[in-house]
């Protein structure tokens, strides 16, 4: 069932532009809330720097912490964009178009924030700037390619790139319809971003093209972000990293925290910019179906991850299983992940009503993201705090309170950074919703009239 | 039957299928079932003498060489994991499609769906196998010394993916079924009708249907990843000492899962050139598996990918020589072989579209895909049945490979064999088209013009 | 080439731990205050492990040295980043201070946790600011460090024979840790000299009672161990760790 409200081009271009030109209230509090942990995060930050890691909790077996868990996390969101839309776009899966906008941003603003994390968590950032960034070719000094640490920001600046692409290609109709229709700033910036379109056939052909080759492209490297991040903890020698499954189960938990995330930011949309002519309930329906399979599919590799875990029956590798099964605070933690990863949305998933409960959707999404964060520390810490079998090194992990305002500061990060996103862009695709519109049509099939879709092949 | 199956429009091909009336579909799935020629039944009877082969040789090899070396077993599990692979996994596929509503599967799913007929040739080669199956108290397994493991919980498994899948089929054919039942004449109204049951296609049962008929193939779904799960795991993992992968058994998966695909696309090919599908089986199918057979053959890749660089990067000697063993020494050709039929030749021949929007190009690739998954399981089950002692935890010394003689190629033919024989003769009860499906769609996708095009208007009543 | 090489003889080790001190003092590794111990961030590039062994009221205490194991296959070397870990031609694991970020990539695939981070500036007293050896680098915060077998030693003896026109003798020199023992239990030297008194227990008390710390990983470490002769201790087969 499709309740679609029969929108001219004129309502849907106010409709969707109207964040850009008014500010809800809740707007407001969101900026200054987010504005004030942000604050609190850029002085982490700089504290850290300025004293270097001694202020963090690590030492000596845990040498990796809080910062590399949320750098996973902040990943794994980030696989949310190119799925929705890339993959999405080429199944053509008409509910894609109100998530697409916010998804690939999402995409783009956790990026950015995950690969702040392993910069900054770095002994010495300014080195690992100097070092990657205009790399210095000339003393013939190159980096190791062997090292998954140089795989990772290899794969993670060219998705990117990629998406950053693919985002601005979907951008710049919207971009002309704003600059056709704005003055002052806001005119000149839209002037530049539209790169002179002018919607002519040429035009949307070569965009269509774009965003297809784009979406074609930016799959493999989407599959590669996430393996790679697996990597580097897989092909080290830590018993429950060395796995060969970290890969596929790394993606697939990315993507169902990520699918997720979206669902999060459909709700806030929805509620903060009134777009229930948008974000329908048959959205939220058809991604709360593809979070089932996603789920179902994160649990058939988190289960193979623990099972052939225990299969070698080593020592070592038992040794953490049990501490991360069995012993505080892990066993709250397993279960942590069992039933807000699992149990608790999939099964209300599973019914229609509640999918179409946009409260219960919001819930659900979050507590899959709480079970995710929970996952990734799961499976990153226990490892380095049991090592192999030297009991006299294996300590516990706390994190600091500088570890925690990163944390912390790291959502407010991203949430600030989207809610600027929607000040300067419209949130939701306007061409993209318009298209859908003319994309619909009825069909009379016997005494029903069944809404229908346009297919392009 | 018209020549012209097909009109073109958008630089799209719209598949004629789309612009019959519901009952040339019927009268298409009826001439199947009456005129289906001399042609077949040769090919059955064919079949059939393969499989009567290969159980006569199931018998004598044991006999000839001793019940109690394993490795005389070895083909006798490449063909049941083989059948595993291709015959169980194709049913899951037009689940898929089913789930995702693609308004394309309709004509697919029964060719898909026809080969859970051939589940009790794996179901019987399983309790062939079991008793070859060493025990599992004194090595390492995923079974923690559950009692009666793997034999009982094997079998179990076995026993529900049958079931489920007959039962998938069963209700996916139900009201073609019956409609066999009140058009067919002769002797085999009798099967046909204890078959279809008491449907009369009443409102309420039309309802059931459809919502069971998707559940019934997430049930298969659900077993089968399991079963498959725990096949990688009792037939090759804790049968090669050392080989500690948590990522084998969805490899074993995702690889079945792109030989399914394959057997379809096999079986559609076969069923247009000589089943007179042509109005169904069209461009528009064979392109879009073809796209999935890429994208699978890409996760086949992937997924072998993500095991071999996590023991290439860990070098400790376990790891070393289980790569010995299965990949670099001594099973190095069939997994070249096995590399270059599952992924790369795909790659290569699938990565031009107009290949992939033909029909024959789709069709060579899921043959060299079905070729290079037996090579496959070949290799594993072979690696997996030649190691004399698998109660240690690592290769100590990397074993020599086993060359199948002529009795073992007649069990695998013969299983495969058998396995045909059962499709073909199950063509004789199920309509081809799928009539129920197909007509379905008619109601559901319209031709319409557009601006100076044609476009697929596709209904989504829900 | 010389092939460096070590043999810690456990049964002649009393912990006394003037390795350590010998090692703090000799490679200019900052001092480990009380509160850096707390925080379990000591840098020790030999280091005193004290394990149990046998149950309450039968139990002993056992020490057991560790200085970096100088793997040949070193897991460390393949995760670094910016080559600041690498394998020099004379089999030492060694690490470049100027490269290292500090991601501590390193340290998470050392198994044998000999790889230390400077967690903060090091720092000495003034009366200490003398004694730093000025053949070794002092280094700054963010940077990993470790055991290099006193390679300021090792290229001064190299040096030295070159200059006199000769190959190294055996047991020319040797490290601070060795230098310091005073029970003789920890021998340097070069495995590959058939006269050295390293390549002399290889061949012959490493076959009885020589081991090698996870030698299972095969990593190949480059410093054996000889297993604690327990008299009153039944003969029992014996485990690699």
């Amino acid at each position: 069932m499709q309740e679609r409200h029969h929108l001219g081009e004129e309502a849907i271009t106010r409709e969707l532009f109207r964040p850009l030109v008014s500010t809800p209230a809740m707007m407001w509090v969101g900026f200054i809330g987010l504005g004030a942990v942000l604050a609190i995060f850029v002085f982490a930050v700089s504290w850290m720097i300025y004293w270097g890691l001694g202020v963090t909790g690590l030492q000596r077996p845990n040498m990796w912490g809080f910062m590399i868990v949320n750098f996973v996390f902040w990943i794994g969101i980030s696989h949310a964009g190119v799925m929705i839309s890339a993959i999405l776009r080429l199944t053509q899966a008409e509910w894609r178009r109100p998530v697409t906008r916010a998804a690939e941003v999402m995409t783009i603003f956790s990026l950015m924030t995950a690969m702040l994390h392993p910069v900054i968590h770095t002994g010495r950032p300014w080195r690992t700037l100097y070092w990657v960034f205009p790399y210095d070719f000339w003393r013939n000094l190159w980096p190791d390619i062997r090292g998954p640490l140089v795989w990772d920001p290899s794969a993670i600046l060219t998705y990117l790139t990629g998406s950053t692409l693919f985002l601005y290609t979907t951008l710049i109709p919207d971009m002309a319809l704003a600059r056709d229709r704005t003055t002052g700033w806001r005119h000149v910036l839209y002037t530049i971003l539209a790169l002179g379109w002018r919607g002519n056939e040429r035009q949307w052909k070569m965009q269509t093209i774009a965003g297809f080759l784009l979406s074609g492209l930016i799959l493999p490297v989407f599959v590669s972000v996430h393996s790679i991040v697996s990597w580097d903890f897989a092909v080290s020698l830590v018993p429950t990293w060395h796995a060969t499954v970290f890969a596929p189960y790394f993606v697939i938990g990315a993507i169902h925290s990520g699918v997720s995330a979206v669902v999060t930011l459909m709700a806030l949309m929805r509620w903060l910019f009134r777009f229930e002519h948008y974000i329908r309930l048959e959205h939220f329906d058809a991604i709360g179906r593809l979070l089932i399979a996603v789920g179902t599919g994160w649990l058939w590799f988190f289960l193979l991850d623990i099972f052939f875990a225990i299969y070698p029956q080593e020592a070592r590798e038992l040794e953490i299983m049990q501490f991360r099964l069995f012993e505080w605070p892990f066993n709250v933690l397993t279960a942590l992940i069992f039933i807000f990863g699992y149990f608790i949305p999939v099964p209300i998933w599973v019914f229609q009503r509640f999918r179409r409960n946009v409260k219960i959707m919001f819930w659900t999404s979050i507590a899959v993201n709480v079970g995710m964060w929970a996952e990734r520390y799961w499976l990153i810490k226990p490892g380095l705090m049991r090592k192999y079998e030297w009991t006299f090194d294996w300590n516990w992990y706390r994190p600091s309170i500088v570890e925690i305002s990163i944390v912390m500061g790291s959502f407010a990060l991203v949430g600030f950074l989207l809610l600027v996103f929607a000040k300067i862009f419209p949130p939701i695709s306007v061409w993209e919703e318009k298209e859908g519109v003319h994309f619909a049509q009825q069909l009379q099939v016997g005494k029903r009239r069944v809404s229908a879709i346009v297919r392009e092949f | 039957m018209a020549r012209h199956t097909t009109a073109v429009t958008h630089g799209h091909e719209l598949q004629r299928t789309w612009e019959l009336a519901p009952r040339d579909v019927l009268d298409a799935g009826l001439r199947w079932v009456r005129t289906l020629g001399a042609g077949r039944r040769s090919a059955a009877l064919l079949a059939l003498a393969l499989g009567i082969a290969g159980a006569i040789a199931l018998v004598a090899g044991p006999v000839l060489s001793g019940y109690a070396n394993r490795q005389v077993w070895a083909y006798t599990a490449v063909a049941f994991v083989y059948l595993m692979s291709t015959a169980a996994a194709a049913p899951c596929l037009s689940t898929a499609l089913r789930v995702a509503r693609s308004h394309w599967r309709r004509p697919v799913n029964r060719a898909a769906e026809v080969w859970a007929v051939t589940l009790v040739v794996p179901l019987a080669l399983y309790l062939l196998l079991m008793g070859t199956l060493p025990g599992t108290e004194n090595r390492l397994s995923i079974w923690f010394g559950w009692p009666l493991s793997p034999w009982l919980w094997d079998a179990i498994l076995m026993a529900t993916l049958a079931g489920a899948g007959y039962f998938y089929l069963w209700l996916s054919s139900l009201p073609d079924l019956a409609i066999v039942r009140d058009q067919a004449e002769g002797g085999r109204r009798g099967l046909i009708a204890r078959l279809a049951g008491a449907w009369r296609g009443s409102h309420r049962q039309w309802r059931m249907l459809e919502k069971v008929v998707n559940n019934a193939g997430v049930l298969y779904v659900l077993v089968y990843v399991p079963t498959m799960t725990v096949l990688a795991s009792d037939f090759v993992i804790s049968m090669i000492p050392g080989y500690f992968t948590a990522v084998f058994p969805a490899y074993f998966t995702i690889s079945s899962f792109e030989a399914g695909i394959a057997l379809t696309i096999v079986t559609m090919a076969v069923l247009r050139r000589w089943g007179g599908q042509r109005d169904y089986l069209g461009l528009e199918q064979f392109w879009a598996l073809g796209k999935m057979l890429l994208a699978f053959a890409l996760l086949w890749f992937y997924f072998w990918w993500s095991e071999f660089i996590i023991f290439w990067y860990g070098r400790t000697p376990r790891e070393i020589s289980v790569l010995k063993y299965i990949m670099a020494d001594t099973y190095l050709w069939p997994f070249v072989l096995a590399f270059a039929l599952n992924f790369a030749l795909p790659l290569l021949i699938l990565m031009w579209n107009p290949i992939r929007r033909s029909i024959a190009g789709p069709t060579i690739v899921a043959g060299i895909v079905l070729l290079g998954n037996l090579i496959d399981r070949i290799r594993l089950i072979s690696a997996g049945f030649s190691v004399p002692d698998i109660t240690q935890h690592e290769l100590h010394e990397i074993p020599a490979a086993y060359i199948p003689n002529v009795l073992d190629i007649v069990i695998l033919t013969g299983a495969i064999g058998g396995a045909v024989a059962l499709v073909l003769f199950t063509f004789r009860v199920l309509p081809f088209p799928s009539i129920w499906e197909v007509t379905g769609g008619l109601w559901l996708r319209k031709h319409l013009p557009y601006k100076h095009t044609r476009v697929i208007v596709v209904g989504k009543p829900e | 080439m010389p092939r460096w090489g070590m043999v810690i003889d456990l049964d002649r080790c009393i912990g006394c731990g003037a390795c350590v001190v010998a090692c703090q003092a000799e490679n200019n590794v900052p001092i480990n205050t009380e509160d850096v111990y707390h925080q379990r961030r000591a840098i020790e590039w030999i280091r005193l492990e004290r394990y149990w062994e046998g149950e309450y009221p039968d139990i002993k205490a056992r020490y057991i040295p560790v200085p970096c194991m100088h793997c040949q296959n070193a897991p460390c070397e393949p995760v670094c980043p910016v080559y600041a870990t690498y394998h020099t031609s004379e089999g030492i694991n060694m690490q470049v201070y100027n490269r290292c970020i500090g991601t501590r990539y390193c340290s998470i695939n050392c198994q044998w946790h000999v790889r230390f981070f400077n967690f903060w500036e090091p720092k000495w007293p003034d009366s200490l600011k003398n004694q730093l050896n000025p053949n070794v680098t002092v280094r700054s915060r963010g940077v990993m460090e470790k055991c290099t077998f006193c390679i300021q030693r090792i290229v001064k003896a190299e040096h030295q024979a070159k200059l006199e026109g000769r190959q190294l003798r055996a047991d020319e020199f040797t490290t601070a840790c060795a230098q310091a023992c005073p029970t003789d239990a920890i021998v340097f030297g070069d495995l590959d000299n058939p006269e050295s008194r390293v390549a002399r227990l290889v061949s012959t008390a490493v076959n009885e009672r020589g081991y090698r710390l996870l030698e299972d990983l095969g990593t190949e470490p480059s410093v054996y161990y000889l297993k604690k002769v327990d008299l009153e201790a039944p003969v029992e087969e014996h485990s690699s760790h």
